[in-house]
Formats: C-alpha cells, sequence, structure tokens
C-alpha cells in the first residue's frame, strides 16, 4: 500500500466517522447525508491533484487490469445477485411495492461493497500492496 | 515468466521507484513483475530493456505458463 492509499484511506475514514458521530449525537441532522459525498469527491480529487503534482504515477496498466477485473466480477455478482432474489425470494412481488429509491441503494450498496472486495483481493494478489 | 529485472537494478543501483519513475509506472509494479506476479505489456518490456540497454530477450524469458 502506497503513501497516497493510507492517506485516502485515512481521510475517509476520519470522515466516515466524523459523520457518524455527528448522526449519532444528533449534531446533524438525517437529512444531511447526502453533503457527505461531495465532501469525498473533493478530498479524493484533491488528493489525486496534489499527488500529481507532485510527479507521483497513479494509474498505469497493472492498476488498470486490476480495476477491469474487479469491475467484471463486481457486474457477474451484481446480475447473479438480483436473479438469485427474484427466484429465491420472490423480488417480482416485493418490488412492485418498495421504494423504489431504496432497491438503487441496496444494489448500489452491493456493488460498492463487492467491488472494493475483490479489489482488495485482486489489489494482494498482484503486489499492489507489497 | 522470468526476469533479471532485479539483478539489473542490483548492477545498476537504482531503487523500484527510480525505475518505475523512469518508465512511467507505478513502484508496485515494477515490484510485481520482479517477483512474478505480474506480465508487462509489450510496451513496457520495451522501455524497460531500453532502461537496462538490453534486448527483451536478455530481460525477460518465457518460462511457461504464467498464474494467470
Amino acid at each position: 500500500m502506497n503513501k497516497l492509499t493510507k492517506i485516502r484511506f485515512l481521510a475517509f475514514f476520519s470522515i466516515a466517522a466524523f459523520a457518524a458521530i455527528s448522526y449519532y449525537t444528533h449534531f446533524l441532522p438525517y437529512k444531511a447525508v447526502w453533503l457527505w459525498f461531495p465532501i469525498l469527491v473533493f478530498v479524493d480529487y484533491w488528493l489525486n491533484a496534489y499527488a500529481k503534482k507532485r510527479g507521483m504515477v497513479l494509474s498505469d496498466e497493472m492498476t488498470k487490469q486490476t480495476v477491469g477485473k474487479s469491475a467484471w466480477v463486481t457486474f457477474q455478482a451484481t446480475i447473479a445477485a438480483i436473479l438469485l432474489a427474484i427466484v429465491y425470494y420472490d423480488l417480482n412481488r416485493h418490488l412492485c411495492i418498495a421504494d423504489p429509491r431504496y432497491i438503487l441503494a441496496y444494489i448500489a450498496g452491493f456493488m460498492g461493497i463487492v467491488f472494493l472486495l475483490v479489489n482488495a483481493y485482486y489489489n494482494k494478489k498482484s503486489g499492489i500492496w507489497d | 515468466m522470468k526476469n533479471n529485472i532485479k539483478v539489473q537494478r542490483a548492477i545498476k543501483d537504482m531503487t523500484q521507484e527510480e525505475i518505475a519513475r523512469k518508465v512511467g509506472v507505478t513502484r508496485q509494479t515494477i515490484n510485481a513483475i520482479e517477483k512474478g506476479k505480474y506480465n508487462p505489456s509489450l510496451d513496457l518490456a520495451f522501455n524497460l530493456a531500453r532502461l537496462f540497454d538490453m534486448t527483451i530477450e536478455e530481460l525477460f524469458s518465457y518460462g511457461g505458463e504464467s498464474d494467470e
């Protein structure tokens, strides 16, 4: 794991921890949850810009290959999960009564977690974190 | 795919970071190539060979099917 990844993890977990504590202590209203996404995107963009300015190579053929493989596995897992949910949990009936925003949020959350796990596995396997 | 990048790097007294900067990839990629975990593209292999003043055949040797 390089320095940039460590700083990125630290920054993201700090923001997530602050957000969690804020909601737990009712310091911020629940509606403000959407505010965190632009903040995370901005921090990510700023870190990348700073690293590029310092002459750091952020992505190359190996990282692109790893991300590509992870994205493909995530896509396959999502399609499989949706099909399994339809077959085993009678999702067709539930989809008619559920709020589409929740369904989209569940799918996005599932894809995010699967991508992170698969990408971490491929990173470890290809030695990116060594 | 086998390679002797580590040996050549030691001869030239260069770090993985220096090689990575010269050929435009991350240090982790050079590390993965050295350990045989990643097979570089033809483009990168040519750049590495050029950096060490060698031919691709001298730097890399085919040792059978890769794990990927």
